[in-house]
């Protein structure tokens, strides 16, 4: 086969690779939650690394017949790909069983398997040609990385116009191109296409199924529901349905004895439920008697901004006789489908990043609301605690305070939680943020209240006078509230209509305000410390070091109340190291011409450094970007494809300086860390178009040097059957890497994260100057 | 034609019992493991004892500096358990495992929830018995149940009193209910098919309300059908944990106010500086 055609089937296979992992992780964040995702999807990838084992053991055969193993490995990939993902969507799952049956563990360890033969597969496709050498090092890892780059931003592209399953053809497509390009004969031709006319085929007509535990699906089961409409965007795919037997109102007082109206549903990945309430709605009286409510008894004509508010929310503006009101919303799919759904216009439903949106706007405004109040569900099991939010940071709320006018007030509304959680790291962050801002008594800002199931804090950019305080006592009791706030609160004051057996609430502030909030913070079982801009976590709380005292005063009860996202995210951590060990290292020992600890260390260790980098882009571009989507995206398309140009330029032939390009790649590496804050003040607030041009210059130089290592280390290797053992070592640190990179994110912030990837690849450099494998 | 002996009655007699007799032991098989989930998860259930040479762990920092304890109120080894008697005997009584499907039959007496299709589940046996313990029915009280589910609820209801009614919305769980309870006795008009947030006015006023849906806000309807000095009872929180049961109580004149209490007991976090003790 010519060489043309061996870069092109890389480039092909390698593309269809990346995407099929992108959708994947796509679809089962769709069909049940992202966590999982992310635990299947990581375990499944070991199926890349294990490919290099059989690579090496069957080494003789692939360098006699190449086109064999890649062709075979591709077109097979091609046909498992989609049919795994649909026998997986026929396996049942419970997740909440997952605290106690084995046989969900099992369930969930067969879906894995399924996922770990397509991954195997292109794996081994993938690594044909670099055992083979059917190109140098440099070249077959240029054609790699740059096929590699192209699907993310088209991916993202095409979600916009159809459910992301069906772009499981195009998997289909460039992956069975390969063997249409190896086969020999046209028969064997006709017959892959054949094979792929026929996947597609089934993939077009199974339908989609989602987990029965999410919202969406158990909407539909009510009498009446019906699903009116699917709305496609690289942001999410929204349903709106029409359910007459749906009512919802968090917060709504005990008092309130009418109707809700009816309102159309709008889900967003069949789940995160907002309510298209009609805006000319005659009976909308029930939104006075929500906690929200009371910032119309502190301002009159205000201007209001509701940051992730919805509909309901500009209703009671209105209601209120507001100036102005506008609701910003991140997703652009979600505000198009409530515009259409509640009439509204642009102006008032925008789609934005809050915290960009924040930086941009000119006038100031007299209240700005922020709902916490997602799937309650969702929420307190933890489903979100590895989601960043540079919203709801010390900076974040120093720059909310900032766009409020003199006299105007924030106002956060949360759940009310069993332990008490997000309400207690929220007064914290909005305490700190306030003494930051060198607030003398935060405690005369702040006023708070609870109903039965949520906590609105209300804070004021001055002190609250004493009227304020006593229309709050007022309102509270017109409306069965409890009180949890304000300057000069007695105990007796609170706990009063909706008890708790300790009204935790109201102690977290005292402790928070008063001289032991540092002592508070230390002690507490949940982390309360502020998240801040280096660490934007605010919805993980889980402590390691308070385990013990969980599991010493209740036992193995408090495995519930964990955040699972952040306990499975460390689980696959665990299980992924465990089984890459038995998969890739074990077998080391029954075979002779063995990697070095060395040259294994290299290759691992390039994996994991590489992944530091790439999760680190994302998280900082997300916030520059201002979606952690386009962010992933732009950072896959530039850093893979800068990676293989750097591959190709500075990998090429043997008169490559590594010294050189080590040095420029930790001083672009560095120079990137340095220069992100002057690039986020000097662009932040520029259109999409500017920041994405800066994003993918600031990702590409870097990566242009990351190119050089990999291809540099591979054509030093001293034995070349221990090509594929590197390949595997490499594959195999790349998941180890991506997961403890998050976890190194979230305990030592970003800073340590790419200070890290740094040390990595100086160590990398060191172990590379001996020629690698040598003993 | 041949008759039939009185030997050959006694056979088909004795042919036709033994399967009855088999389905009775078969549904009463399983009273041990009852007796044994009611004596060690529902009755005597405690929170785990600590070592009382530990230091009790500690949240926070008092007003004088000190650590005060972080399970400063609570007693070393804390009982959890169900106080009732009578709620004891009605969670000994009713057969779980008529409740569950066929593939969780083993865990029928756990003390776990578990699914039964169409995204539901059948609540875990100390929480029923805790709303039930909560509701406190008295012989003869009107109950209505909103989210009758596997129906496992509304069966140890009619333990205390035969005028249970109970609402599902989904059809398909509200068929599967109807048999059900119809061996405890409830009729099928209580056994009904709507939706539980209009209650069901033509039976109200109710003496307690059992909302086993999750509810955001608590429907008006509800709190309307409430007969004073009536209790209703709401659990909040995910599916696989219910973290707070809600009571709301509605007092004689009408005024009505909500109670939370914690199935699961947790390091509360207590022990900041607090304000004046309450008057």
């Amino acid at each position: 086969m010519s060489q043309r055609r061996w870069a092109a089937g890389l480039l092909l296979i390698s593309a269809a690779l990346l995407a099929y992992e992108l959708l994947l992780m796509r679809l089962l964040a769709l069909a049940y939650w992202g966590h999982f995702a992310g635990l299947v999807i990581s375990i499944a990838m070991l199926g890349i690394a294990s490919s290099g084992l059989f690579l090496f053991a069957a080494r003789d055969d692939v360098r006699r017949r190449p086109e064999k193993y890649f062709g075979g490995g591709a077109g097979a990939f091609g046909i498992t790909a989609p049919l795994a993902f649909l026998l997986s969507q026929k396996l049942p799952f419970t997740p909440f069983l997952l605290t106690w049956s084995a046989h969900e563990y099992g369930l969930l360890a067969l879906r894995s398997a399924l996922f770990f033969v397509p991954f195997f597969l292109a794996g081994l496709a993938i690594g044909t040609p670099f055992v083979a050498r059917v190109l140098p090092m440099g070249r077959l890892y240029f054609w790699n990385m740059l096929g590699s780059g192209l699907p993310a931003l088209p991916l993202l592209g095409a979600m916009n116009f159809v459910h992301p399953m069906q772009l499981l053809g195009a998997v289909v497509v460039l992956a069975i191109a390969v063997p249409a390009l190896c086969a020999r004969g046209l028969l064997w031709r006709i017959g892959w296409l054949a094979g792929a006319a026929g996947i597609i085929a089934t993939v077009a007509l199974t339908p989609f199924r989602y987990s029965e535990y999410k919202d969406l699906p158990k909407t539909l089961l009510l009498p009446e529901a019906k699903l009116l409409e699917e709305r496609y965007g690289w942001d999410g795919v929204i349903q709106i349905v029409d359910s007459p037997h749906t009512r919802y109102l968090p917060g709504l007082s005990l008092n309130f004895i009418g109707r809700l109206p009816p309102a159309q549903l709008v889900f967003t990945d069949a789940g995160a439920m907002t309510l298209a309430f009609k805006v000319d709605e005659p009976e909308s009286d029930f939104l006075k008697q929500t906690p929200e409510a009371f910032s119309f008894r502190l301002t009159t004509s205000p201007r209001v901004l509701h940051l992730y508010g919805g509909p309901a929310d500009l209703i009671r503006a209105r209601l209120f006789a507001a100036s102005e009101a506008q609701i910003v919303d991140d997703s652009a799919t979600r505000v198009a489908a409530l515009i259409n759904a509640t009439g509204e216009s642009a102006g008032s439903l925008v789609r934005a990043d809050a915290r960009q949106f924040l930086e941009r706007s000119e006038a100031p405004f007299d209240v700005l609301a922020v709902s916490l109040l997602g799937s309650h569900g969702t929420s307190t099991a933890g489903a979100a605690s590895l989601d960043s939010s540079f919203l709801l940071t010390v900076e974040g709320c120093a720059r909310l305070f900032d766009r409020l006018t003199p006299g105007g007030h924030a106002l956060f509304g949360t759940w009310i939680e069993n332990p008490p959680k997000s309400g207690v790291r929220l007064a914290a962050l909005l305490i700190e943020t306030l003494r930051g801002k060198g607030t003398q008594n935060p405690s005369q800002h702040l006023l708070a209240m609870r109903s039965w199931s949520t906590l609105a804090i209300f804070v004021g950019r001055e002190p609250f006078s004493a009227a304020a305080i006593e229309a709050l006592k007022e309102f509270s009791d017109q409306n069965s509230f409890d009180l949890v706030w304000f300057e000069g609160i007695e105990p007796a004051d609170t706990n009063r209509i909706n008890v708790l057996p300790e009204d935790s609430y109201y102690d977290a502030f005292a402790a928070l305000l008063g001289p032991g909030r540092r002592d508070f913070i230390a002690r507490s079982p949940f982390l309360l410390e502020p998240p801040r801009d280096n660490q934007p976590f605010f919805n993980q709380a889980f402590r390691w070091s308070a385990v013990p005292q969980w599991v010493s005063s209740m036992g193995m009860s408090w495995l519930p109340f964990v955040e699972w996202g952040y306990i499975l995210h460390a689980a696959a951590l665990v299980m992924v190291t465990v089984l890459g060990v038995l998969l890739l290292l074990v077998p080391c020992l029954w075979i002779r011409a063995r990697p070095t600890v060395r040259s294994a260390t290299l290759f691992f260790l390039l994996g994991v450094a590489y992944m530091f980098v790439q999760v680190w882009a994302i998280a900082k571009l997300s916030q520059f970007m201002a979606h952690p989507l386009l962010a992933a995206a732009l950072v896959l398309s530039a850093m893979l494809i800068g990676s293989g140009a750097g591959a190709a330029v500075l990998a090429r032939g043997t008169g490559a300086r590594p010294a050189i390009s080590f040095a420029l790649l930790a001083l672009c590496l560095g120079l990137a860390a340095v220069a992100f804050p002057i690039l986020l003040r000097l662009f932040y607030s520029q259109p999409t178009s500017v920041r994405g041009t800066i994003a993918v210059a600031w990702v590409a130089l870097p990566a242009f040097f990351m190119g050089f290592p990999f291809p540099y280390a591979l054509g030093r290797l001293v034995r070349q059957n221990e090509v594929p053992w590197a390949l595997g070592l490499n594959g195999f640190g790349s998941v180890v890497g991506s997961l403890a990179a998050t976890l190194v994110a979230v305990h030592f912030g970003f800073f340590a994260l790419v200070l890290s990837a740094l040390c990595l690849y100086l160590l990398v450099w060191r172990l590379s100057i001996a020629r690698v494998g040598a003993t | 034609m041949k008759g039939c002996t009185p030997s050959g009655w006694l056979i088909a007699l004795v042919g036709l019992a033994v399967p009855i007799a088999i389905t009775t032991a078969a549904e009463d098989d399983r009273a041990a493991e009852r007796a044994l989930m009611v004596q060690e998860q529902l009755a005597n259930r405690r929170g785990p004892s600590r070592s009382s040479s530990a230091p009790p762990p500690s949240l926070s920092g008092d007003g004088a500096g000190g650590g005060a304890p972080m399970v400063s109120s609570r007693s070393v080894s804390e009982h959890l358990g169900i106080q009732n008697p009578k709620v004891l005997d009605a969670m000994r009584t009713v057969p779980r495992h008529w409740f569950v499907p066929e593939g969780m039959q083993r865990d029928a007496y756990a003390d776990r929830p578990l699914p039964i299709g169409y995204g539901q589940t059948i609540s875990q046996p100390y929480i029923v018995a805790m709303m039930t313990e909560l509701l406190d029915p008295k012989p003869g009280s009107k109950i209505l149940e909103v989210g009758t589910g596997s129906g496992y609820q509304a069966a140890v209801l009619t333990k205390f009193t035969p005028n249970v009614h109970t609402i599902e919305i989904v059809q398909p769980l509200q068929k599967q209910a109807l048999p059900r309870l119809q061996r405890f006795g409830l009729a099928p008009d209580q056994v009904l098919h709507g939706d539980g947030y209009f209650g069901l006015e033509k039976e109200a006023p109710f003496d307690g309300i059992i909302v086993t849906a999750a509810a955001d806000h608590i429907p008006p309807p509800l709190l309307q059908q409430l007969r004073p000095g009536g209790r209703m009872i709401i659990p909040v929180g995910p599916v696989h944990a219910t973290q707070r049961l809600v009571v709301v109580e509605k007092d004689p004149a009408g005024k009505v106010r909500s109670r939370t209490v914690h199935p699961v007991r947790f390091v509360p976090l207590t022990g900041g500086p607090r304000g004046p003790e309450k008057k």
